[in-house]
């Protein structure tokens, strides 16, 4: 038979096929018998190789328009399907009855965001949350960064379609020390807290950026807190989460709302700090950022907490404190090895089933 | 910024110590801040953080390592011969917007010839990344490079007025930039003008009239400080950045932009000969200079913990930066006009800690001395919230389902657009509104999951949804779970089974059970609703689970004890044929209505379809009293008491007698 004639023919059976098709599982069983890779539809097509030059153009668009027409048609069962009840009324009173399925997992990111809060619990940390949608004034200003100042540049920021209120411009948090805060600003020192969450910045993705986030913001104030105070948790914390063996190290950086600031780096844990392709021959890998609690952000929560008919409490003569910001993506990557921050988000079954409950 | 170590080698005498290149790099990375993109043995790509713009030049890196080693600073030659006119009969500025530019200096060159540079500087130019153009602007861009400061050469014959001033733009003013782009400027913007027209845009770009051209023979040398607001605004504005705009917009350093003018100077007739004016124009505006901190060591100290510098020597510390200390217990700090960034005490605390090394700070933990200092959750509730959706979580997975984390945006089209909040300004596939159900995020992984070859997906997430509320917009928690296709696949036991309603519950109550809490489920219009979680079917494939954070944390019961009974139980199957469309909860509601007291449980263990529509349910119940062993005669009053009950209400007939 000639091919246009086969094509014709495949056409006719295949939507008498769809249409007798009860189920979903059947008609995705159609489907597969005429368009998978192996179907009739498409292993015809690739027979018209086999045909004289001048004859392959007419017969290559019958084929192709007979699977048109049988992808259209199973698309409009599909959605038929989909949008019909299923079968006869379902009793949906029917009690619940198990079925077995194969081992479930946890999102290494919500693993490794829990690891970090168990350090600090143990260091007698409560934990703090705040919203995704922010302000100007929490996310920015009361962080010392003043408006017209280069500082704002570090950060692209999401803004969002509600009005202007009190605290500025609505904006998706660029990171979650706007948390602290909210946390000075509702309650009076010592502050001992943790923030996870989620953040967002105007940024391209690529295989070490996200325009979506998450990282855990950590506060301690009270009076006589101290530097040295910082460096001893945060090397606590550096090697419960990378191992007893992982060299911290402290060097000079900048935020806004810390000074001194602090970067702060962990021996590479692919290379125990000898210099691999993963740290770049360095030995090092920059993991969190820190620093003393600045002066003008105690102060900036005052005028907010006076605003708010609230006491004063933040005297920078008064009390001191720390603060630090960790990637939780950055910890999740270095920790299990995984070399691209796109695939936390994507989902990939072959992803997410490398993390056993 | 590109920093070339042989001219950093030209200004800072280095010790045999930091000879290599590496010990000079560890030197500014763990002292200086100093964050290293890219080196090799002759250059280095360096990330400069905001505050330390003195950084931003090789005079300024220089400047940073003879601070951090008291190696010899030997910095450029700025002399030269002035053998020209007197600068007041050859130029004038005037500064009309006092509080937006602290100085302005100028210098004055005559009898110039305009050509290519030599080769050296053209070198340096271009291994820093900017093209070489001609000896007189090269030498700005030079001195750009190795001093830091941005400065502009006009051509003086074409200045109407010879000379210069420094005031706002008038509203509707224009000017063509150097990149050939005309602007309409504001009140906002800052601009030099001649006696005609605006000539530059302050600290950002030059204007096309004045440039210097090949046939420019006479000079005018601007070297100026302009307020960093100011410029950024102009540069944001018009959308125009310049190494000068980046610069200024820092801060940079009002006092020694006259050394880079006098730099200017001297390499100008070297390299384009001429005469220089004698001396300098050098007008200032009215912007207060940072006053002195007041700085105390002994606090200091204290802050830093120990291992800290003890207070004695950090008023050499702060000098060893350039500091100007006086004082004893409280000192006195005046910081040089480079560090436009030591404002506070709090800076001067940073210089101290960085200059002594922060891995001389001991490590210390502050231990909590009372109950009452640790820390406190915020806001209250969120501890108990997260604690149920951890074990939530746990459960879920424990029961088979893969954890999932999803982009909380979704398409336009799926969601509801009055109440959703939408981004102003978002990236192509991170577009479209904050969600304001989970099922589209789940939806698409598990669509994902199909398209990878798998026959269904078990899936769930612990995430938010936001709910613009008027001017404000709610932020709800939330444990999905999304239950596709074929979820159980088969094995040599049994066959592959599909998501249904029936196995969603079973999960949901593990889960919840999980917390202690027993859902009390009732139908409403085609989904399972108790309080805190719904279970819906949401097309022919899927099935969904949805529990609202807030409300289970609430529902949480502890585990209590309860006694073991000391009486056997008496157990009864009952058959009955249910007529069409009757629900079994309705069944099971009647029964246990009619049965009275005694009965502990019922459960529906049995379900056969039969081709008229009606269906047989098959139930065990069973009975017992606290204190006394049922007699049969109780247990069968009861059983008659339940299916007279199901009879009445709902038309259930027994098929055959109860079977104990």
């Amino acid at each position: 038979m000639n091919p246009v004639d086969e094509a014709a023919r495949l056409r006719d059976e295949a939507m008498a096929a769809v249409g007798a098709a009860a189920t979903s599982d059947a008609l995705e069983e159609v489907r597969v018998r005429y368009l998978g890779r192996k179907g009739s539809i498409r292993s015809l097509l690739r027979s018209l190789g086999g045909l004289a030059p001048e004859a392959r153009p007419a017969a290559g668009a019958a084929v192709n328009a007979a699977a048109d027409e049988v992808e259209r048609a199973f698309e409009e069962a599909r959605a038929r399907a989909a949008a019909a009840p299923a079968g006869p009324a379902e009793d949906v009173t029917l009690p619940g009855a198990a079925l077995a399925l194969p081992p479930g997992s946890l999102h290494p990111l919500a693993e490794t965001s829990a690891a970090i809060e168990e350090v600090f619990a143990g260091l007698g940390f409560a934990v703090a949350e705040g919203p995704e949608v922010e302000d100007d004034l929490r996310n920015f200003e009361a962080l010392h960064h003043p408006p017209d100042h280069p500082a704002r540049d570090m950060h692209d920021t999401f803004y969002v379609d509600l009005p202007d209120g009190d605290g500025g411009a609505r904006l998706l948090r660029t990171h979650t020390s706007p948390v602290q805060i909210r946390v000075m600003t509702a309650h009076e020192p010592p502050v001992r807290v943790i923030a996870p969450g989620r953040v967002y910045r105007v940024d391209e993705p690529d295989a070490s950026h996200m325009p979506v986030f998450h990282q855990v913001e950590g506060l301690c104030v009270a009076p006589g807190v101290r530097f040295s105070d910082l460096k001893g948790a945060l090397t606590h914390v550096c090697e419960r989460l990378f191992g007893g063996g992982t060299r911290v190290r402290f060097r000079p950086s900048y935020f806004p709302f810390t000074e001194p600031s602090a970067g702060i780096d962990v021996s590479c844990p692919s290379c125990a700090g000898r210099g691999c392709r993963v740290c770049k021959g360095t030995g090092f890998l920059e993991m969190l950022g820190a620093g003393m609690v600045h002066p003008e952000v105690f102060r900036a929560v005052d005028r907010i907490r006076r605003a708010a008919g609230r006491k004063p409490a933040y005297d920078p003569e008064r009390v001191s404190g720390w603060a630090f910001g960790v990637g939780v993506e950055r910890v999740a990557m270095v920790r299990y090895g995984i070399d691209d921050i796109r695939l936390f988000l994507e989902n990939d079954p072959r992803f997410l089933a490398q993390f056993p409950l | 910024m590109r920093t070339l170590l042989p001219w950093v080698r030209e200004i800072v005498r280095l010790p045999r110590a930091l000879a290599r290149p590496e010990a000079l790099r560890d030197l500014l990375r763990d002292k200086g801040g100093v964050d290293f993109e890219e080196s090799d043995a002759d250059a280095w790509v360096l990330e400069i953080t905001p505050n330390r713009p003195d950084l931003l030049s090789h005079l300024g890196i220089a400047r940073e390592i003879a601070a951090l080693s008291g190696a010899k600073l030997r910095p450029p030659d700025v002399r030269y011969r002035a053998a020209g006119g007197d600068f007041r009969r050859l130029a004038s500025v005037r500064i009309l917007a006092p509080d937006r530019c602290a100085r302005y200096c100028g210098a004055v060159v005559e009898g110039v010839r305009v050509g290519p540079s030599p080769r050296w500087m053209a070198e340096r130019l271009e291994a820093c990344g900017i093209r070489a153009i001609s000896n007189v602007v090269d030498v700005t861009n030079y001195v750009l490079l190795e001093m830091g400061h941005p400065l502009h050469a006009f051509d003086l014959d074409r200045l109407e007025g010879r000379g210069v001033v420094v005031r706002l733009a008038q509203k509707g003013e224009r000017i063509r930039t150097l990149d050939g782009v005309t602007r309409t400027l504001t009140e906002d913007d800052l601009v030099i003008a001649d006696a005609a027209r605006p000539v530059a845009l302050a600290g950002v770009m030059g204007g096309e009239g004045s440039e210097v051209l090949p046939s420019t023979t006479r000079l005018l040398i601007e070297s100026a400080h302009f307020a960093p607001e100011s410029v950024r605004r102009t540069s944001r504005r018009h959308g125009l950045r310049s190494e000068s705009s980046y610069r200024f917009e820092r801060g940079t350093d009002r006092v020694g932009l006259e050394a880079a003018l006098r730099r200017t100077v001297r390499l100008v007739l070297e390299t384009a000969g001429g005469a220089a004016a004698r001396g300098i124009l050098d007008v200032r505006g009215r912007r207060a200079a940072p006053r002195p901190i007041r700085y105390r060591p002994a606090r200091a100290a204290d802050l830093l913990g120990p291992g800290a510098p003890p207070p004695a020597q950090h008023a050499a510390l702060l000098r060893a930066i350039g500091c100007r200390v006086a004082g004893a217990a409280a000192l006195r700090v005046e910081p040089p006009p480079w560090r436009v960034d030591l404002v506070g005490e709090e800076d001067l605390l940073e210089e101290v800690a960085r200059l002594r090394g922060y891995d001389r700070a001991a490590s210390t933990f502050a231990p909590i001395a009372a109950p009452a200092e640790m820390g406190r959750a915020y806001p209250d509730g969120a501890e108990a919230r997260r604690a149920a959706v951890r074990r939530l979580r746990r459960a879920l997975a424990a029961a088979g389902l893969r954890e999932c984390m999803t982009v909380p945006f979704d398409p336009e089209a799926e969601v509801d657009a009055e109440a959703a909040v939408a981004v102003r300004n978002p990236l192509q596939a991170f577009a479209g509104r904050l969600r304001t159900s989970p099922w589209p995020s789940l939806r698409r992984v598990a669509r994902l999951h199909l398209d990878r070859g798998a026959t269904g997906a078990a899936l769930f997430e612990s995430g938010r949804t936001f709910h613009r509320r008027g001017a404000e917009v709610e932020e709800r928690p939330y444990v999905a779970a999304l239950l596709v296709g074929e979820i159980a696949p088969a094995d040599w036991r049994r066959p592959a089974a599909r998501a249904d309603v029936a196995a969603a519950r079973a999960i949901a109550e593990a889960a919840l059970g999980s917390l202690g809490i027993r859902p009390a489920w009732r139908e409403a219009d085609g989904a399972l609703r108790a309080d805190a979680c719904e279970i819906r079917r949401l097309d022919a494939d899927s099935v969904g689970f949805l529990v609202d954070a807030e409300a289970v944390a609430a529902a949480v019961k502890p585990v209590r004890f309860r006694p073991l009974p000391r009486y056997p139980a008496a157990v009864r199957d009952v058959s009955l044929v249910v007529p069409a469309g009757r629900r079994a909860a309705e069944v099971e509601a009647a029964l246990r209505g009619g049965a009275g007291p005694l009965l502990e449980t019922v459960g529906l263990f049995d379900v056969f379809e039969m081709p008229d529509g009606r269906r047989s349910l098959a139930f065990r119940l069973a009975f017992r009293a606290a204190d006394r062993t049922l007699a049969a005669e109780e247990v069968e009053a009861a059983v008659a008491g339940a299916t007279a009950r199901a009879a009445a209400e709902t038309g259930a007939v027994l098929r055959g007698p109860a079977k104990g």
